[in-house]
């Protein structure tokens, strides 16, 4: 090194601070707060004697310590952004968005986890791995979603992607959490969702749909929580791949239970035995072989038997004549076609509004957006359109209905005519979502539903363990095998749960759908109904301790306050 | 070697004061270290350029100590020392800002934090003592016609840049009318202190022949600014008048009326001006509309999150990611880069300037020359509270640059000036030197 190039020292000097930047930076840090303590020190000792000019008067307007008080204000207020940020799950969200800077900790936050009404979680961070997984896998892919950071947000994961990113309350319950994510935000996590959604029934749905298309959602009827929401066939959001899973059959990302909309064949003489059950409808209606051909149409309307005895080669000699109760068990098309147009267009127009047909039905607000079942369709009908009020009115025609919709239909006959509000959030106040029959008429039409188990159509789900009301559907659709439905609710004198079961293809109603849902209820039995019957807004006592080990969640209800009044039958309606 | 030179400044003195010194230094240069090594081992390109900055802050502030030494003068030391570290800090933090710039308007002001301490060197000299003084208040009516002068220049030759008036250059001379106002008003309001106290039902009440004269004096400035819309510098002219109307009578009311003049003319503003209402939205709702006119306190925030408690390091942060980083939101960079811990240490540095400057309203020997010290005082504290109220999203943005720390040719100069004035008023008296322990003699006399 030459002595007299003061240029070539600088660049060497430069090279080994370039080579040691890191340490430079740290230490240059670690001086100034050392070196700025010391010069406030220096500062405050430098002050001088408080001189009085011998011409001031009185005593000085002392505005000093109100300038202190302005500065503290404004440290403690930037404090709330610049220390404890992580509360603000708008702030968290747009960091995610918009901050490009090499180091981002909105992005390294742990997200909250989401929980099934148990504690157990459904998806939660590992830490390791550093990645979202998913403990479930397929069974809850729908409504869970993903949080994939190359594939986006979907589900529960989208809608509440604020406040999963962001903490707030939750990380409030905690203070040493919440002191350890001030100093350093890596530490901090996002706020814990916790859903209605029981996994164990959950993974058992999935688990009897076998991976044919279909849709399972059940609902407890006291107070619209949604236990089961399962739609098949799914995929695994622990390795989630839109454009792979897209190319697959049967579009496994497509949530049935929400979205799908399908022909709700027989299973809507439930909403059309309602509002005859409402008209007081009691009189026969004579069901001949030959069907009814309703005014302009080519083709009659005919019973299922009439097609079973062709195929057989033998004939049927029909049914004769029926009363509602009789007609709803055999599920017989002719009766309803005919009580379609007797009832009036106007009359069903009505009832479908009030089991909120053709809207959409949220079920779950979050902090970014909402989750809801798209709109049923219910067609306006003309007082004049006979032959599309008798379609109708056996579930055939423009309607097409979404599972969760189903689902809804059945808590409301099992509610005693309430329909609550479908929500999948725990912990949500009960709201009456409609008024959709009366509770007289609720309680016939579950009458009924529970005949058609007992020696209707529906008898194999006649099971010793649960008193099943249900009624099945087969519902034709134009070009493929038809959808098998069954919608039930059980225990009959206390219903628990409401379900409803669709299977694409599934041919007859009691044939493919009918025995998930009698598993299903069979298992939610084995389960305890009291438990079930456990409302979802009872606080306290699910949430886990942040932080537990995943898994470890604590039993319910052991110290629980008081139980929601249940719907003790379809009789004991709450109007 | 500066230091020690300007140790030997204080040899004579009984006091200790080198290590003050010493310490500025130390604090500036460490900050200044940190900033290149990020620099350097960003890039390989080195040059003695990059020490620049730091020579000639250190420069300058040799000079301004040999200065005052050759003079005799004797200044508050916290005053002086506290100002330079923030001008200090300043240089470091805005260091990479100087980087590409070799065009105006930055290019110019590479040399204002020299030109600022020498105005203040200037200022301070020429009117220190008691004739200083004297002289400074007569400059009062002169100080007035200079404002409206700067304000009808920046209306016919200034051109918009960034929502602000700029003159050829990039400068700035509407940031002197606030000081020339405060010179200005000073000796008008302490020649009428009696009527000034005067109080209707416990509201301030002049008689009107003197807020007539009063109201029309200030109105006029105040609507050319409003015609400029500067209104961070209405705002902060507005409220150093209401200080210095309290400090002069001691009337609370003078306070309260102007908090609630403030909030009339936002809410009227608000309502006339779509500037002023973008402003108010963007701080109320701030996530209504986050990628517009709430992005840069948005991003200021987000970088001192980035900061946390400790900060990332200086030269660390990615202070582009906020939109005119260097001037109004350099506070959110310190943020980031030396956490809450380092915004905390340069507020105390902040508290220690003002204490400091308020302190020398009690050594002015009559009316005029307190309402000149406490309106200077108020003129660097409001203006530091309005910059961080509005990065820390506390208050609304007025675009106020921050005292002595932000980058800005005109501004540092204007704040530098107000300094030299401060030192001037409130240097110690030749006659009467500082005893070594002051306070236990103040003790002993009672």
């Amino acid at each position: 090194m030459q002595p007299d190039s003061p240029n070539e020292l600088f660049r060497a000097a430069a090279a080994f601070v370039a080579a040691h930047a890191t340490d430079v930076v740290r230490g240059a840090r670690f001086a100034f707060f050392i070196l700025a303590g010391l010069f406030l020190l220096a500062l405050w000792r430098a002050a001088p004697a408080p001189m009085r000019a011998a011409g001031a008067r009185g005593r000085p307007p002392r505005t000093f310590p109100f300038l202190v008080l302005c500065f503290l204000a404004i440290l403690a207020y930037q404090a709330t952004w610049q220390l404890a940020g992580f509360t603000r799950p708008a702030f968290i969200a747009f960091m995610r968005r918009h901050s490009h800077r090499t180091t981002n900790p909105a992005e390294s936050h742990a997200r909250g986890r989401i929980l099934d009404r148990r504690g157990a979680p459904l998806a939660v961070d590992d830490a390791a791995a550093g990645r979202r997984t998913y403990p479930l896998g397929p069974a809850c892919a729908h409504l869970v979603g993903y949080a994939d950071p190359m594939y986006g947000l979907t589900g529960i994961e989208n809608a509440d992607d604020q406040s999963l990113s962001g903490a707030g309350a939750s990380a409030l319950e905690d203070w040493r959490a919440f002191g350890q994510g001030m100093l350093d935000h890596a530490r901090a996590s996002g706020n814990d969702v916790q859903l209605t959604i029981d996994a164990t029934l959950q993974a058992r749905a999935l688990e009897l749909l076998a991976g044919r298309p279909g849709a399972v959602v059940g609902i407890r009827p006291a107070d619209g929580a949604i236990l089961i929401m399962a739609s098949s066939p799914s995929f695994d959001p622990n390795r989630v791949d839109p454009a792979r899973l897209n190319r697959q059959a049967n579009t496994p990302m497509f949530n049935r239970a929400l979205q799908g909309r399908y022909a709700p064949g027989s299973s809507f003489k439930i909403i059309t035995a309602c509002r005859a059950a409402e008209a007081g409808f009691k009189g026969t209606i004579d069901c001949p072989a030959a069907g009814y051909t309703p005014p302009g149409y080519a083709k009659p309307i005919r019973d299922h038997e009439y097609a079973e005895a062709q195929r057989r080669g033998s004939t049927w000699k029909g049914h004769g004549k029926l009363d509602l109760e009789e007609a709803f068990a055999r599920s017989s098309n002719v009766f309803f076609a005919r009580l379609g147009p007797q009832l009036g267009a106007s009359a069903l127009n009505d009832i479908a509004a009030r089991f909120r047909f053709n809207q959409p039905i949220p079920i779950f607000t979050g902090s970014s957006g909402s989750v809801a079942a798209d709109a049923s369709a219910f067609p306006d009908l003309s007082p004049r359109a006979v032959g599309e009020t008798a379609q109708v009115a056996i579930g055939q025609g423009r309607l097409a209905v979404t599972p969760l919709q189903m689902a809804l239909v059945a808590a409301a006959i099992a509610n005693g005519g309430t329909m609550m509000a479908p929500q999948c959030r725990a912990r949500q106040p009960r709201e009456t979502l409609s008024q959709a029959t009366t509770p007289a008429a609720a309680k016939r039409v579950g009458a009924m539903m529970r005949g058609s188990v007992l020696h209707g159509t529906s008898r194999r789900a006649n099971i010793p363990e649960v008193d099943i009301a249900g009624k099945t559907g087969t519902a034709q659709n134009a070009g493929s095998r038809d959808h098998s439905w069954f919608v039930c609710f059980g225990p009959y004198t206390r219903p628990g749960l409401a379900l409803a079961v669709v299977v694409e293809g599934g041919g007859f109603g009691a044939q493919s759908a009918l025995p998930i849902a009698v598993d299903v209820m069979r298992l939610a039995a084995k389960q305890g109904w009291p438990a079930l019957a456990e409302p979802a807004l009872g606080a306290g006592t699910t949430e886990g301790p942040r932080r537990a080990s995943p898994g470890s969640a604590p039993p319910r209800g052991a110290s629980g306050p008081g139980r929601a009044p249940q719907a003790s039958a379809p009789t004991g309606g709450k109007p | 070697m500066s230091a020690q030179k300007r140790r030997g400044r204080n040899r004579g003195v009984s006091e200790p004061g080198g290590h003050l010194a010493l310490l500025l230094t130390g604090i500036v240069s460490a900050a200044y270290l940190g900033v290149l090594a990020a620099k350097w081992s960003a890039s390989p390109l080195t040059a003695v350029g990059d020490a620049l900055p730091l020579a000639y802050f250190l420069a300058g502030a040799l000079g301004l100590g040999v200065a005052f030494l050759l003079f005799g003068f004797r200044p508050d030391r916290r005053l002086l020392f506290a100002a330079l570290a923030l001008c200090g800090i300043g240089v470091a933090v805005q260091f990479r800002f100087h980087m590409h710039a070799t065009a105006p308007p930055e290019g110019v002001s590479r040399y204002a934090g020299l030109l600022g301490m020498a105005a203040c060197a200037l200022a301070a000299l020429l009117f220190r003592g008691d004739f200083g003084r004297r002289l400074l208040l007569a400059t009062a009516p002169f100080c007035y016609l200079a404002a409206l002068a700067v304000l009808a220049a920046m209306m016919l030759l200034g051109r918009r840049f960034r929502g602000g008036v700029f003159l050829e250059g990039g400068i700035n001379p509407t940031e002197l009318t606030k000081l020339f106002l405060v010179i200005a008003m000073a000796p008008f309001i302490a020649n009428r202190r009696k009527e000034f106290s005067q109080t209707i039902a416990g509201i301030p009440f002049p008689p009107l022949h003197v807020a007539i004269p009063f109201a029309v004096l200030w109105l006029l400035p105040m609507l050319g600014l409003v015609y400029l819309r500067d209104f961070g510098m209405l705002v902060l002219c507005s409220g150093v008048l209401v200080v210095m109307l309290y400090a002069a009578t001691s009337r609370l009311g003078y306070l309260v009326a102007g908090l609630v003049l403030a909030g009339g003319v936002t809410v009227a503003g608000y309502h006339l001006t779509p500037h002023i209402a973008t402003r108010v939205t963007a701080w109320w709702t701030p996530f209504r509309d986050p990628t517009g006119s709430s992005w840069q306190t948005l991003q200021g925030l987000s970088a001192m999150y980035t900061g946390g408690a400790w900060g990332i390091g200086l030269g660390a942060g990615s202070p582009a990611q906020i939109p005119v980083a260097s001037t109004d939101f350099i506070y959110a960079v310190i943020g980031e880069e030396l956490g809450f811990l380092g915004c905390l240490l340069v507020v105390a540095i902040f508290l220690f300037l003002f204490r400091a400057a308020f302190d020398t309203v009690d050594r002015q020997p009559e009316g005029a020359g307190r309402l000149l010290a406490a309106g200077l005082a108020a003129l660097l504290a409001l203006q530091t509270l309005l910059n961080l109220g509005g990065v820390t999203k506390a208050i609304p943005i007025t675009g106020v640059p921050l005292p002595f720390v932000s980058h800005g040719g005109s501004s540092l100069v204007t704040s530098f000036l107000a300094l030299g004035l401060l030192l001037a008023l409130g240097a110690a008296p030749a006659a009467r030197p500082k005893s070594a322990k002051p306070r236990t003699r103040q003790k002993a006399e009672r």
